[in-house]
């Protein structure tokens, strides 16, 4: 009912715009002949491939990818009801939780820490947005070093004090939050160089009111500096949050999702079951599940953020 | 005046797309295209392949060794990444403009290419082309062999085998390399009273547990492993539990040690962090040549008082691609007649670790010498030359291979921390019989 009544709206809307003269719709024309390409392009690679991957996830395939037959939503209840998918839902977000909050914060305060123009400063700003220029594969090979059970630094410093050597990417238990820690190492020079960035653009007057006033660190932190900054801290928040969903490299590198399925996140369990399972409507269906979850929260956390996010 | 320069630059927008148009329709063209042919009107088979590092120059050898004896063809080999990213994309290429005449695969990877009708069989092209297969192992034929024809050349064959630390069974007066279950355990004890090293190192290795099933003489997955009919479940559960109790058992007594990778364990061996583990026989060489001290190679253990069946050939096998024109699948035939020829699979097995897939190759001066230097080398192939062959030794065909040893790398793992042998099986046993079910729907 509501349906039918949008379209006269938007008829009566289409032409109620008054009749433009020739050279402006010429204009109107040259701008979608100029939007073309990008339409195009978009339209090739996201929007058709995205299409497809809904289509292809109602259906059972090929290992080569062709469609066979028509399976509804199948692949969709066996995924839902298969404990190990579901555990691959519930790493994915306690890693989210492990990771996301503590690169903001660490960045942060490092960013804090070290805006202030001191002599010296600037090898400490190098130090700490360093792990920018690292690749995940270089860095999956010198952490899998330092974590190494037997022979690692890390247990033997450990061993050193007396304590009990840690199974870091052995122990269930332990490993994801292994590969966590190799997470927030890695993305705290992204995040951090943004904040700095932010931070640096604060115009002075607002810290002299402050002064003027007595605040102290804290006050200064919280009234001023975080409220200034808080579209960059939204943008980071954003990508790292994105990211984090779509972390594969440390993954794949370091425990091919073990031990025991501890460290499968969803974009990993996708992987191997389209580029080494070959089941392509499967794994078609975890692509749009991911949508969907990524979706969801990008949406709550907007919603959630938006009156917090002040823009000059 | 603005006008006309909008014009002009729609024109240029619109010529731009033209252009990538027809570069889009020129991807999409393709189908079987003419052979492409070098300047001095070779004919080129292009050859995609899984070997990195020092397996890579091995293997460029052995195409170097082709094309300079090949007036017709020139052999073009070009490394697509692992056995499973290699087949990804050549599934991807569904054998249109660019796909390569022949692949290399893992054995993990054999149904997914004959579900996926882009491969040749390999058994009409070789009377076709009236190719001499007579030479080739029977064991390592019998694994690439379905309803009687041949999917896949093979080429490069390993299988796991028990490494050990010569020099801490020596301390622990152990003579002879236990056949066993129970004489490893019985080793393991011997070397946990005589020295600091722990015994037993394993880490989870799908693969390796699966051949261990075939050599107990069970079947890895139904309809006798997939060979008379598609497999519908999995069929290890019996074999795989003593293993697995094995391993528990040998945890429990605090004499095993966990490695998190086959690299980790490599380096645990070599640094004497273990003295007896499992592993696959392509790394021998490496694994010899690392350790300070002697490795002795043995062969994977049975229950007391059973009698070994043997090993399935596994390994990496040479898939063709269906539908070459004439001309390019002679090429193909002549590279694998050249690439399983006596000679050259000997020095492929002498530069790599991976062992003959040929008989004559044992006959040659080339591997005796091999042998003479590394004699732990032959313990692997002769693993497999006394493996009996029926359809336990075919090893398991079925499209998710890869899913199962990955669910039992999960179980083993479980295990290693701890967790209930039954438990940690049965959720594997599920969720490969999961996958293989909605698998099969694919192809039904």
């Amino acid at each position: 009912m509501s349906k039918r009544s949008v379209i006269p709206n938007a008829a009566s809307a289409a032409t109620a715009v008054p009749p433009r003269e020739a050279p402006g719709e010429r204009r109107t024309l040259a701008g979608w002949v100029y939007l073309l390409p990008s339409v195009a392009i978009f339209a090739i690679f996201v929007i058709y491939p995205f299409g497809r991957t809904i289509v292809t996830s109602l259906f059972a395939t090929t290992p080569a990818g062709g469609l066979t037959q028509f399976i509804g939503i199948d692949n969709f209840v066996t995924l839902l009801t298969d404990p190990l998918y579901t555990q691959a839902i519930v790493n994915t977000l306690v890693y989210v939780l492990l990771t996301v909050p503590a690169t903001i914060v660490i960045a942060l305060l490092l960013a804090v820490l070290t805006a202030q123009d001191l002599p010296g400063m600037g090898v400490f700003r190098t130090i700490f947005s360093a792990t920018m220029g690292i690749s995940v594969a270089a860095a999956a090979v010198f952490w899998n070093l330092l974590f190494n059970a037997n022979s690692g630094v890390l247990n033997r410093i450990i061993e050193f004090f007396g304590g009990e050597g840690v199974g870091w990417l052995i122990d269930q238990n332990v490993a994801l939050l292994s590969v966590s820690i190799i997470s927030i190492w890695m993305n705290i020079g992204m995040a951090y160089l943004i904040l700095l960035g932010a931070i640096k653009s604060i115009d002075d007057s607002y810290y002299e009111s402050v002064e003027i006033v007595g605040g102290g660190f804290w006050y200064r932190l919280r009234r001023v500096t975080v409220p200034l900054i808080s579209p960059s801290l939204f943008f980071v928040l954003t990508i790292t949050v994105i990211g984090a969903f779509q972390s594969f490299g440390l993954i794949d590198m370091l425990t091919q999702g073990g031990p025991n399925n501890a460290t499968v996140l969803l974009i990993y369990r996708l992987y191997r079951d389209a580029f080494v399972n070959f089941r392509i409507g499967s794994a078609s269906a975890q692509g749009v599940i991911l949508f969907a979850v990524i979706f969801v929260i990008s949406y709550i956390q907007t919603k959630l953020t938006e009156d917090k996010v002040t823009y000059q | 005046m603005i006008q006309q320069n909008l014009a002009r630059r729609s024109f240029l927008t619109l010529a731009g797309l033209g252009i990538a148009g027809t570069a889009l329709a020129g991807c999409s063209g393709g189908g079987s295209a003419a052979a492409e042919t070098t300047e001095d009107g070779k004919t080129v088979i292009l050859f995609w392949n899984s070997m990195d590092g020092s397996r890579g120059d091995a293997l460029q050898k052995v195409v170097d060794g082709f094309n300079a004896q090949s007036d017709e063809f020139e052999v073009r080999s070009e490394y697509q990444g692992s056995y499973d990213e290699s087949t990804g994309s050549f599934f991807n290429m569904a054998n249109g403009a660019g796909a390569p005449a022949i692949v290399q695969i893992g054995e993990q990877n054999l149904q997914a290419m004959i579900d996926s009708g882009l491969v040749a069989n390999v058994s009409e092209l070789i009377s076709a082309q009236s190719f001499d297969d007579s030479d080739l192992l029977e064991q390592a034929v019998n694994f690439y062999t379905y309803d009687g024809a041949m999917y896949a050349m093979p080429f490069n064959c390993s299988c796991p085998v028990v490494y050990y630390n010569q020099d801490v069974l020596d301390a622990a007066g152990v003579t002879e390399l236990p056949t066993t279950f129970e004489g490893l355990t019985a080793a393991a004890e011997a070397i946990a009273a005589s020295s600091d090293v722990t015994p037993v190192g394993l880490y989870a290795y799908g693969y390796a547990l699966d051949q261990m099933v075939t050599n107990m003489g069970g079947y890895v997955v139904n309809n006798e492993n997939g060979r008379v009919e598609r497999c519908t479940e999995v069929a290890y559960r019996d074999q795989m539990a003593v293993i697995f109790n094995w391993v528990k058992s040998l945890n429990d007594a605090g004499q095993f040690s966990p490695f998190s990778s086959g690299d980790d364990a490599i380096s645990g061996f070599s640094q004497q962090q273990c003295a007896i583990y499992i592993d696959t026989s392509a790394s021998a060489r490496q694994i010899i040549d690392a350790c300070s001290f002697n490795v002795s190679i043995g062969f994977l253990p049975v229950e007391e008082g059973a009698e070994a069946m043997g090993i399935y050939a596994g390994g990496g096998a040479l898939c063709i691609a269906d539908g070459l024109s004439e001309d390019v699948a002679r090429g193909v035939m002549e590279f694998c007649a050249y690439a399983t020829s006596p000679d050259v699979q000997a020095t492929w097995a002498g530069d790599t670790g991976y062992f003959p897939i040929s008989n004559g190759a044992y006959e040659t001066e080339t591997l005796s010498a091999v042998y003479g230097e590394y004699p732990q080398l032959q313990v692997s192939a002769e693993q497999l030359r006394s493996s009996k062959v029926n359809n336990i030794t075919a090893g398991p065909l079925c499209s998710q291979l890869p899913q199962l040893r990955t669910d039992l790398q999960t179980a083993l793992q479980s295990v290693f921390n701890g967790g209930d042998v039954d438990e940690a099986l049965d959720t594997a046993v599920q969720s490969t019989n999961t996958a293989i079910e909605s698998a099969n729907q694919g192809v039904a």
